[in-house]
């Protein structure tokens, strides 16, 4: 002869759960008691982080070779590439990112942030980033005009050099 | 005692804020430097010296060489920071800064902390300013393909200021520019030698009964002792307003009083009359302000451009500046016919 279950299993289930309310309740009020408020200051000094993300395997610099230029690109003068470089910026206060031409090169080549105007690289800073706290992705395009359909760049004589500080 | 433990607990808070940055950029992706301290503003009396660290990290999965020297630089009124030859300015820090380490050389995931000692010299009055620049040796690898090489550098601004100087500004300039938008611009100058952070700037203008027609300010911006900075904002008039409106900026710069400057505008009504031998007047077909159908035949069409381009000195065209500046330099050009073109150009 089987007994019958003091309980069934949904009775059960009830039962665990009206004990684990109260045992949160009793767990919060005594909490309540035993809660004081403090105020607690301190100031995080201002960081800064830079980051290539798609270095050359080469070397610490990152290096963009240039496509061959297309049948678009002779017709319109020069090759155009989008995230040519891409760059990592994470900092705690407001901050800008500079970038230079260290190179001098007689034929201007032209920068910007991606979404952003071209302007003319030159041995003058310029800003080509800012931003306020936080993490940011900045995309890099470079416009490198043709002169009798190659590139106005002899090899290697472009230098760009980013340099990133607080704004 | 209380004040040691303080400053030993917010240095191991900011380190750690500082780790939990690097953690998060390499969690993201790798190859990276990183720096602990980016700017640095003391108030420290002369002949006092005041020494700090930073801490430099290698992210990367190869070896960094790091240059480290101490800079001059100055920032431009349109925000751009100017790396100087040593000794440029009169309030240099330069001479008055310790760097122990020129070079550094980091190992993949190592860390190197710098020391860098400060003492202002006793004669020393209000700010003074340099920077250690932290250069990214370059590659000097030869690449057989034309490239373009990238390379990276920090800066950490360093302004230290004596205990009693005094901020001080002025409104040097206040002006508009522009037809549609207009434009409001006020230049601020720290004719003082203290540094100033945290200017602020609020716009307003009132019309002739004193009510305010707008107010609207500025992000917060930093002026180095003899520089200025131009800020500026929109205007919310369109072409069809008309009245006298006494526009005025108020700054904020840190000092025991605010300062202004105001200037009284004043904008004609338009009064539009057939060009040429149009039989109606130009009407603005899309509400923005700008009358793109200069023969007012109820399209903007090329024969708009040809009749502007012939009536461009036309009475009806030069009376009605704000009407016609197509590319809102506040004159009429032939420019404005290129812009009008590019406009109907672009509708087509």
């Amino acid at each position: 002869m089987t007994r019958k279950p003091l309980f069934r299993i949904s009775q059960w289930v009830w039962i665990v759960c009206l004990f684990g309310v109260l045992l949160a309740a009793a767990g919060g009020a005594a909490a309540i008691q035993r809660s004081v408020t403090i105020q607690a200051h301190w100031r995080v000094l201002p960081y800064q982080v830079l980051q290539f993300m798609n270095t050359d395997d080469g070397g610490t610099s990152a290096v963009y070779v240039t496509p061959e230029p297309t049948g678009l690109d002779r017709e319109r003068g020069y090759i155009e590439d989008e995230y040519a470089f891409r760059l990592r910026v994470i900092s705690n206060t407001s901050w800008k990112l500079q970038v230079v031409d260290a190179s001098s090169s007689s034929t201007p080549s032209y920068i910007r942030r991606h979404g952003g105007e071209y302007v003319a690289l030159t041995d003058d800073a310029l800003v080509i980033a800012s931003g306020a706290n936080g993490s940011y992705e900045v995309g890099i395009d470079v416009r490198i005009k043709l002169v009798d359909g190659q590139p106005a760049v002899p090899a290697g004589s472009l230098n760009l050099v980013f340099t990133l500080m607080s704004l | 005692m209380c004040s040691v433990r303080k400053r030993i607990a917010f240095r191991y808070l900011s380190r750690f804020f500082f780790v939990l940055a690097v953690c998060a950029a390499g969690s993201a992706a790798v190859e990276a430097i990183s720096v602990s301290q980016s700017e640095i503003q003391v108030v420290l009396p002369r002949g006092e010296m005041h020494s700090f660290s930073f801490e430099l990290v290698n992210d990367e999965d190869q070896t960094l060489d790091l240059a480290l020297r101490i800079v001059d630089w100055t920032e431009s009124s349109d925000g751009v920071t100017t790396i100087l030859p040593v000794g440029s300015h009169d309030r240099s820090l330069v001479e008055q800064v310790i760097l122990h380490d020129g070079e550094v050389h980091l190992l993949p995931g190592q860390s190197a902390v710098i020391t860098i000692e400060v003492t202002l010299d006793p004669r020393a009055e209000g700010t003074y300013w340099a920077g250690c620049l932290i250069q990214e040796m370059a590659d000097s690898a030869v690449h057989d393909e034309t490239s373009v090489s990238a390379s990276r550098q920090l800066l950490i601004r360093m302004l230290y200021t004596t205990p009693d100087a005094q901020p001080s500004a002025r409104v040097s300039d206040l002006w508009v520019s522009g037809s549609n938008p207009i434009t409001v611009h006020a230049e601020i100058t720290n004719d003082g030698t203290t540094a100033l952070g945290d200017v602020a700037c609020l716009f307003s203008a009132e019309d002739t009964e004193g009510g305010t027609v707008f107010e609207s300010s500025v992000q917060e911006f930093s002026l180095l002792p003899g520089s200025c900075a131009t800020v500026s904002v929109r205007a919310p008039w369109t072409t069809d307003a008309s009245g006298m409106y006494l526009v005025r900026a108020v700054s904020d710069f840190g000092g025991d009083t605010l300062i202004a400057g105001q200037i009284v505008i004043r904008l004609d009504p338009l009064l539009l009359v057939p060009i040429g031998a149009s039989e109606a007047v130009p009407r603005d077909l899309d509400g923005d302000g700008w009358y793109e159908d200069v023969d007012g035949d109820g399209d903007a069409t090329f024969a708009d451009v040809r009749l502007f381009t012939e009536f461009i000195d036309d009475s009806g065209v030069t009376g009605n500046v704000r009407a016609f500046d197509f590319d809102n330099d506040g004159r009429i050009t032939i420019s404005d016919v290129d812009a009008l073109e590019q406009t109907i150009r672009e509708a087509a």
